[in-house]
């Protein structure tokens, strides 16, 4: 049985690990806290403009379970907010539980509270990963779903310092860049010529600290949008953010709050003095990151070099996916990579041809597109998202931006590819072996 | 794979150090002057106490204390009893692997003599250090009447202190020879402490005298006759941890003895993690001077800063 492990339990893990448990392999996956889902603990904004096609897309495709988990546990659909039409948010309060208890079911080994901390590596090839406890965990493929924010060092020394997110570096430990231990170097996004990174582009309110207004409007609309007086806007904070998607003014003229189990603040971070000094705000107190007075996580540290298979260039056995696998922004983005890198995991492991996803495909094209764009000039310096800035824009213009999951199914369709990552490759490769022995 | 090992200071009051502030931090990545962050993690962040201190880093002090007891054991060994003023520092001097340098009054920093703690007595304050008289260094303390100064605390004296911390009801072989026999009663007393069985064998080696004997025997442990340089011991050593069901062993002297039970252990069908004695030559215990760097898997150790597993100490 192929062996496949994958380390990191964010959303592009569990998509990786979903793709290569229905290709048919063993699957583990490492996490080092004890909670699935990473930064989509704290997520929530799910199909919101181009997001939407690249979710139908994945159903289509036949890997779109975490979607319709997701989808299942929403507080709201289809809200409008500034620059973002048609979003689901979902509650991260409950998704968790349902996505472990998704995942195990399917007979998917979840190790928690095991960092991978180093890597076993023989002329180029990933023999196993070591644990913080030392502990060698081996495998055919690896797929590396890190993520590229952390460890504290980094925030410290391109943020404002550890402001206790949900990574929990300080409790659980950093994370680990797998590729660079393997000898690959890292890709490192960048601010300016001097400053590495981007900062994480929203907080939490604790919504039971908000005014009655707010709360209400929140539980019924999904979105609230309060004018900040002009002394406390800091529009600078924009060029500080990842999600370029939400860099607009209104982001910085306004406080704009999102309904996600908790009340999601658009901003990266806002000193709670000047908050509460905002009507409705008086007792507002923050839920995520803890310390999000000063600061946010830093993220587009760590970035490994790859090619649109989601293989890591230099190694012979690991893929990426997530923001480890580029400057990507979001879920959707991390589900729709991880997919892939889990399929061709398997692929490779039962030496089948691997696949990319068709460029007339929103998924697709921004795999490949990605990668053109970091090897740009600049490449470093930019992001990119389903859900807005430039490669929404690119998505308007060569047509891949669709809200009909009726079209979307038709396209696919028209692909050959509906219920693609459906198939179980190993019991494929065992008829065709089968099929090549009785010929002799 | 690069080799694990986690700084002995790390997290301590003294982090970050020298090392840090030199840009050669032996956990943190940026303390080593690069831009990303990728450390050996010993549950703190090195660089975030660094850029919280404002860079500034605590020394430990040197300090002038009196000497209050010193007893000649033999022509070439004498054990002296100081008093540290401070109860918070004596505590820091009270663990097993815990050494300071000393050196007499009015001389100068090369006449610094690295000396484990054979013993502490923490309500008096005094802290019993066990010389062996072998150069000018040692000469020159032994002959120190009223005051000395120490340097320290520093804590890297053996190397699997965490075994010794987390040891709960297990049963642990400790073997002590020569003046190694002064690195043992810290560890038969936190060993003690976690409810342990303990064995003591003694092998009065080059220095004719059982230092730990006396103490021992105040601890209830009756220590056992041992001679290294013989078979008919080999074989004994080899009797006891297969029939009595030893966990762990401590050696403390030279490296050819932590050799000598490192080969018995290896020719066990089960393995014993051995906890062995730091004979590295330690000089400044800051990690700055280099006495005592070697290198092991291509990598330059500090040894007077860094816990290795024994097998990696030793190599084999």
């Amino acid at each position: 049985m192929t062996e496949i492990i994958v380390i990191g339990g964010g959303w592009a893990g569990c998509g990786a690990a979903l793709a290569a448990r229905k290709a048919g392999a063993n699957v583990t996956i490492l996490e080092k806290t004890d909670m699935l889902l990473g930064c989509g603990l704290v997520g929530g904004i799910i199909r919101n403009n181009g997001r939407f096609t690249a979710a139908e897309e994945a159903i289509a495709l036949g890997a779109g379970e975490l979607f319709h988990i997701a989808d299942s546990v929403a507080r709201h659909k289809n809200v409008d907010f500034p620059g973002h039409k048609h979003a689901t948010l979902y509650d991260v309060t409950k998704i968790e539980p349902k996505v472990r208890e998704f995942l195990e079911g399917m007979g998917i080994n979840i190790k928690f509270k095991s960092r991978a901390m180093d890597v076993k590596v023989r002329d180029n090839t990933i023999q196993g990963i070591v644990l913080a406890n030392e502990e060698i965990i081996e495998g055919d493929e690896f797929i590396e779903t890190t993520g590229s924010s952390g460890p504290m060092g980094n925030c410290l020394k391109h943020g404002n310092g550890c402001s206790m997110c949900i990574q929990r570096c300080p409790a659980y430990g950093p994370r680990v860049s797998i590729s660079k231990k393997a000898g690959v170097e890292d890709l490192v996004g960048k601010r300016s010529v001097d400053t590495y990174g981007a900062m994480s582009g929203s907080c939490k309110l604790n919504k039971d600290t908000l005014g009655e207004n707010i709360k209400r409007q929140l539980d019924e609309k999904g979105v609230v949008v309060v004018k900040i007086p002009e002394e406390y806007i800091k529009r600078e904070k924009i060029s500080m953010k990842v999600c370029q998607q939400y860099a607009l003014e209104e982001y910085a003229a306004n406080i704009i709050l999102l309904d996600t189990g908790y009340a999601k603040f658009m901003t990266p971070f806002f000193p709670l003095e000047d908050l509460r000094k905002i009507k409705g705000f008086e007792s507002a107190r923050f839920e995520d990151p803890y310390a999000a007075s000063k600061g946010n996580s830093i993220r587009y540290m760590s970035m490994a070099p790859r090619d649109d298979y989601m293989q890591v260039l230099g190694l012979n056995n690991l893929f990426c996916a997530g923001e480890k696998s580029g400057p990507f922004v979001g879920h959707t983005e991390a589900i729709c990579t991880g997919i892939l890198a889990g399929h061709n995991s398997v692929r490779k492991a039962l030496n089948m041809e691997l696949v990319k996803l068709p460029r007339t495909l929103a998924i697709g094209d921004i795999i490949a597109y990605v990668n053109e764009q970091l090897k740009a000039e600049h490449g470093l310096y930019k992001r990119f998202t389903f859900a807005g800035s430039t490669y929404f824009e690119r998505m308007k213009q060569l047509g891949l931006y669709e809200t009909s999951p009726e079209v979307i199914k038709e396209r696919v369709a028209k692909l050959g590819l509906t219920g693609f990552f459906n198939e179980n490759l190993a019991i494929k490769q065992e008829k065709v072996v089968g099929m090549y022995n009785n010929r002799f | 794979m690069t080799l694990n090992y986690y700084c002995i200071d790390a997290g301590s009051q003294y982090c970050p150090c020298h090392l840090a502030k030199t840009d050669n931090c032996l956990i943190c990545s940026m303390l080593q002057g690069k831009d990303t962050c990728d450390c050996r993690w010993q549950g703190i962040c090195v660089y975030q106490e660094y850029i919280w201190a404002g860079g500034k880093i605590e020394e430990r002090k040197l300090l002038s204390v009196p000497v209050i007891e010193k007893n000649f054991v033999t022509d070439k060994l004498v054990t002296i009893k100081i008093f540290i003023p401070s109860a918070s520092l004596v505590r820091d001097y009270n663990q097993p692997g815990a050494f300071a340098f000393l050196r007499p009054e009015n001389s100068l920093e090369y006449y610094d003599v690295p000396l484990c703690v054979m013993d502490v007595d923490e309500s008096k304050k005094i802290i019993n250090f066990a010389v062996n008289i072998v150069g000018p260094k040692s000469k020159a303390i032994a002959r120190s009447e009223n005051k000395v100064l120490i340097r320290g605390p520093y804590w890297n004296g053996l190397f699997g202190l965490k075994h010794i911390k987390s040891s709960y009801n297990k049963h642990w072989l400790i073997i002590g020879r020569g003046i190694g026999q002064a690195s043992i009663i810290p560890v038969v007393k936190n060993l003690l402490r976690g409810n342990n069985k303990i064995t003591v064998l003694l092998d009065c080696g080059n220095i004719k005298v059982n230092l730990a004997e006396d103490e021992l025997k105040k601890l209830g442990i009756t220590p056992q006759e041992f001679d290294l340089n013989t078979t008919f011991h080999k074989m004994r050593l080899r009797e006891i941890i297969e029939k009595d069901g030893v966990d762990f062993v401590y050696s403390g002297g030279s490296d050819v003895q932590h050799k000598f039970i490192q080969n018995v252990l290896n020719k066990l069908s089960f393995s014993i993690p051995l906890i062995i004695s730091n004979n590295h030559q330690l000089c400044c215990g800051e990690g700055v001077c280099g006495s005592c760097e070697t290198l092991i898997d291509g990598e330059l150790i500090h040894f007077c800063k860094i816990q290795l597993r024994s097998e990696q100490v030793l190599g084999g």
